[in-house]
């Protein structure tokens, strides 16, 4: 154990040089400030975070509330500047912290918009705060010198790897299951959708396609990062990832994440390779200082903290096998996982708000309260039916002076086997807890 | 890089045999833009120019009507509005001519008579104003034409007193003028939109087919089910409500149920792709989704279930013999049967029919649910 744990500190803590860790600072502060522009040129910001009267906070951050216009903008503004900050090198801990609290601070506001990228933007966000990744190639080793350092312990360039390896592999596990591997679903859905985009359009209505894209993601995602730290494989994998991504950006409306994805995989490459790279542009600053060792030693709150990280990681993924029921239907655990374009689900509901003893019956439509995307997302997720529901009941406390009882009719289908009645309609939702205990509410789903 | 090749070549032989079994060249076979030109020329086309003649005819009725106020002027009226409300029917399905917003500007029911008379004491409104949309359309005008009076006779007294009578006949052909003018606009509106409608043969966001569907879905979920049966029967009558006989659709006539079936049946039609000249089948979404191969939860047909749960609703309507607004006034009368039969068919159109096409409602970043 000892040996092993000696091998493991000694493997971490050798010497690396910087440039992989440098080249995914700017890549990733790149890819961020350009994603920031886009989200506020396409009017998201308003659109998401300003416009809608209701927000589907996490259980737990309640207290995170959008600012408003113009509190909003001011909050992108400086998530843009700070991922400016990240990939400049400048002001790197401040910027790389600002960034993560500014940038999870929007995403905790409305699970409406969660994605896994997002997710995993946060995650490398994170990360970013507590390595050395300024140390070289910056504007903070131009402002003070004296923090040129060309060697970085190991850690700080493996953690990343280790990420970006979680991220496809967990994602590959997702998908082995059956109606994925056996039905090629909900690929046999979606791609026949697409069959007006060029080039490749016209094949996409053929059913072999389907389970062609279904097998070659999931062995994609499965093997991907070990075709990747493996020096033979490495350059036909890595094309392997730019053409997955790609098509995957030409099929799907997946925003950033291809790009995100394709540029921050690089960090998978040699040393020599990265600094061939900075050499191009900094030729001078190979190795004047590079004999200054960089300190091998972690700090134990970081140690810590990083070894409880991985643990989390390792564990979310999983959580779902801790409630009954199935996963893709209940949706408890599902979040959180790199479970990405897994299913094909969509739903219906159908509010009333009841004061029996007055024998007054409101039908409500959510519509009138929620963004089509909110309805969209809220109808096959019973979490977000749960927090409607309470919203509705306290809208109407207000009104009427006195809570009513809220009632949901609603259905869902997961890839295309049919709808089916999704929440219990006799049970009175104002009454039921939010929460990670089971959800008895939600009716089984029926064969 | 022996166990590499060996890997794939396992895995390509494997891929080939879950995919040799007969089904390998299997494929959606579907003609999209033939459909959305079906839909186009065959059943938007015709019911923009059966709604625009229609409205013609309601504009001339008017015209005679506010010259003469005869008994024969105020039949011909009246008939010219339940033509053009009929025709309404069918179109309020296919109403995807961007900003003309056909629904709200002509068929919000129930009217409501105080803000008409207050409209028409004051002579000071805008038909185009939020708050008016109550006082306007054919609603509005079946007020006038038929709520106004008893019988014919007294109605054309109405439209005759002293100090109100040419206020009143002006607002009969404001009211006229504004539906006019909607036609007109979605006429118009509809020869630049064709070439857009029929471009994008996929389902995202602004295709011809997300936009049919999701109006097809609207009116018959919000307009059909909910206004013509539920609000009068009670709200959503499985849970209960408060009876409202005063909100059926063409209180005053008593052309209910004869609107209301007219609804279901050009859901048929538009969801068959039915010619709307000539009833000839052409290809509609009930094709697209037997071509995706679309089930029910039962692993029935989707489209063959559409159309036979839409059906039962409609004989279930066959059978109500009285106008809805006699009919809504029992706790569980027929109207809550025929709210049943409806809302089964909302899943299957508004869950079923949007999964399998994969319509999309956005532009926003998705990584799949």
């Amino acid at each position: 154990m000892m040996v092993i744990n000696n091998q493991l500190s000694y493997y971490l803590k050798q010497q690396k040089h910087i440039a992989p860790l440098a080249t995914f600072r700017v890549a990733f502060g790149v890819m961020m400030l350009a994603s920031i522009i886009r989200f506020w040129a396409n009017g998201w910001i308003s659109k998401q975070y300003i416009e809608p009267d209701f927000f589907f906070t996490y259980y737990g951050f309640d207290w995170v509330k959008p600012l408003g216009n113009p509190g909003m903008y001011i909050i992108f503004a400086i998530m843009g500047l700070a991922a400016l900050g990240i990939a400049l090198g400048a002001f790197y801990r401040y910027s790389a912290t600002l960034f993560f609290l500014t940038f999870t601070y929007v995403e905790l506001i409305d699970k409406t918009n969660y994605l896994n990228h997002y997710y995993f933007v946060s995650i490398i966000a994170f990360l970013l705060i507590f390595v050395p990744a300024h140390k070289a190639y910056s504007v903070d080793t131009l402002r003070k010198p004296n923090l040129k350092n060309f060697r970085v312990p190991a850690w700080t360039i493996y953690i990343f790897i280790l990420q970006l390896s979680m991220v496809y592999f967990f994602a590959g596990v997702a998908k082995l299951n059956a109606e994925w591997v056996f039905e090629a679903l909900p690929l046999k859905i979606w791609l026949p959708s697409r069959a007006h985009t060029p080039i490749i359009g016209s094949i996409l209505d053929y059913r072999w396609v389907a389970f062609a894209f279904s097998w070659f993601g999931l062995l994609y995602d499965l093997t991907i990062p070990f075709f990747l730290l493996w020096k033979k494989t490495r350059f036909v994998a890595y094309l392997t990832v730019i053409a997955f991504h790609f098509m995957t950006a030409a099929l799907f409306q997946i925003g950033m994440f291809p790009y995100i994805m394709v540029v921050s995989t690089l960090i998978f490459f040699s040393e020599d390779f990265h600094k061939k790279l900075w050499a191009k542009f900094f030729p001078e600053g190979e190795y004047k200082q590079a004999l200054l060792q960089s300190s091998a030693s972690i700090s134990p709150i970081t140690k810590y903290l990083l070894v409880g990280f991985i643990a989390l990681q390792l564990f979310l993924p999983f959580r779902y096998a801790l409630y009954p029921g199935k996963l893709f239907w209940t949706e408890q655990g599902y979040r959180f996982s790199w479970r990405v374009m897994l299913m094909e689900k969509a739903g219906y509901s159908q509010f009333t708000v009841a004061y029996p003893e007055q024998n007054k019956f409101i039908e409500v439509f959510p519509k009138d309260y929620l963004t089509p995307v909110q309805e969209k997302m809220m109808n096959t997720q019973p979490d977000m039916i749960l927090q409607f529901a309470h919203f509705l009941r306290d809208e109407y406390e207000i009104k009427h002076g006195e809570a009513p009882q809220v009632f949901v009719e609603s259905y869902a289908s997961v890839n295309g086997k049919g709808s089916r009645p999704f929440v219990d309609p006799n049970i009175n939702l104002s009454a039921i807890n939010r929460g990670y205990q089971n959800k008895t509410w939600v009716l089984p789903y029926q064969k | 890089m022996r166990n590499i090749k060996i890997f794939f070549s396992i895995l390509i032989a494997a891929l080939l045999s879950a995919c040799d079994n007969q089904s390998g060249t299997e494929k959606v076979d579907f003609d999209r833009e033939a459909f959305l030109v079906n839909m186009a020329d065959e059943v938007i086309q015709p019911s923009i120019q059966d709604f625009s003649i229609k409205a013609d005819a309601l504009t001339s009725a008017s015209i005679a009507f506010e010259g003469e106020q005869s008994d024969g002027n105020l039949i011909v009226l009246r008939n010219a509005l339940k033509d053009l409300w009929l025709s309404y029917q069918h179109l309020a399905y296919v109403q995807v001519v961007p900003n003309v917003n056909l629904r709200d500007r002509v068929n919000i029911f129930p009217a409501s008579a105080s803000k008409i008379e207050e409209n028409i004491n004051t002579g000071n409104f805008v038909l185009g104003a939020a708050s008016n949309v109550d006082a306007k359309g054919f609603p509005a005008l079946d007020y006038l034409l038929f709520g106004t009076g008893e019988t014919n006779a007294e109605v054309i007294a109405y439209f005759q007193q002293e100090n109100l009578g040419s206020s009143r006949l002006q607002y009969v052909a404001d009211l006229v003028e504004d539906i006019q003018t909607a036609a007109d606009s979605m006429q118009e509106g509809w020869e630049t939109y064709r070439a857009v409608f029929i471009e994008n043969t996929g389902t995202d966001v602004g295709s011809g087919t997300s936009i049919l569907v999701n109006e097809y879905n609207f009116q018959f979920d919000i307009r059909l089910k909910n206004a013509k049966i539920g609000f009068p029967a009670g709200g959503n009558p499985r849970t209960g409500g408060v009876l409202s006989p005063e909100k059926v659709e063409a209180y005053y006539s008593g052309w209910s149920a004869e609107l209301a079936e007219a609804s279901v049946l050009a859901s048929l039609a538009v969801f068959t792709g039915e010619s709307y000249q000539s009833g000839a089948n052409g290809l509609g979404m009930d094709d697209y989704l037997t071509a995706l191969s679309a089930v029910d939860r039962n692993g029935d047909d989707l489209s063959t279930a559409i159309i036979s749960q839409t059906n039962a609703a409609l004989e279930e309507m066959e059978k109500i013999e009285a106008p809805y607004s006699v009919v809504a006034t029992t706790e569980g009368s027929q109207l809550v049967t025929v709210y049943n039969t409806l809302q089964a068919v909302i899943p299957l159109i508004k869950v079923d029919m949007t999964s399998a096409m994969s319509v999309s409602i956005t532009f926003q970043d998705n990584d799949g649910d």
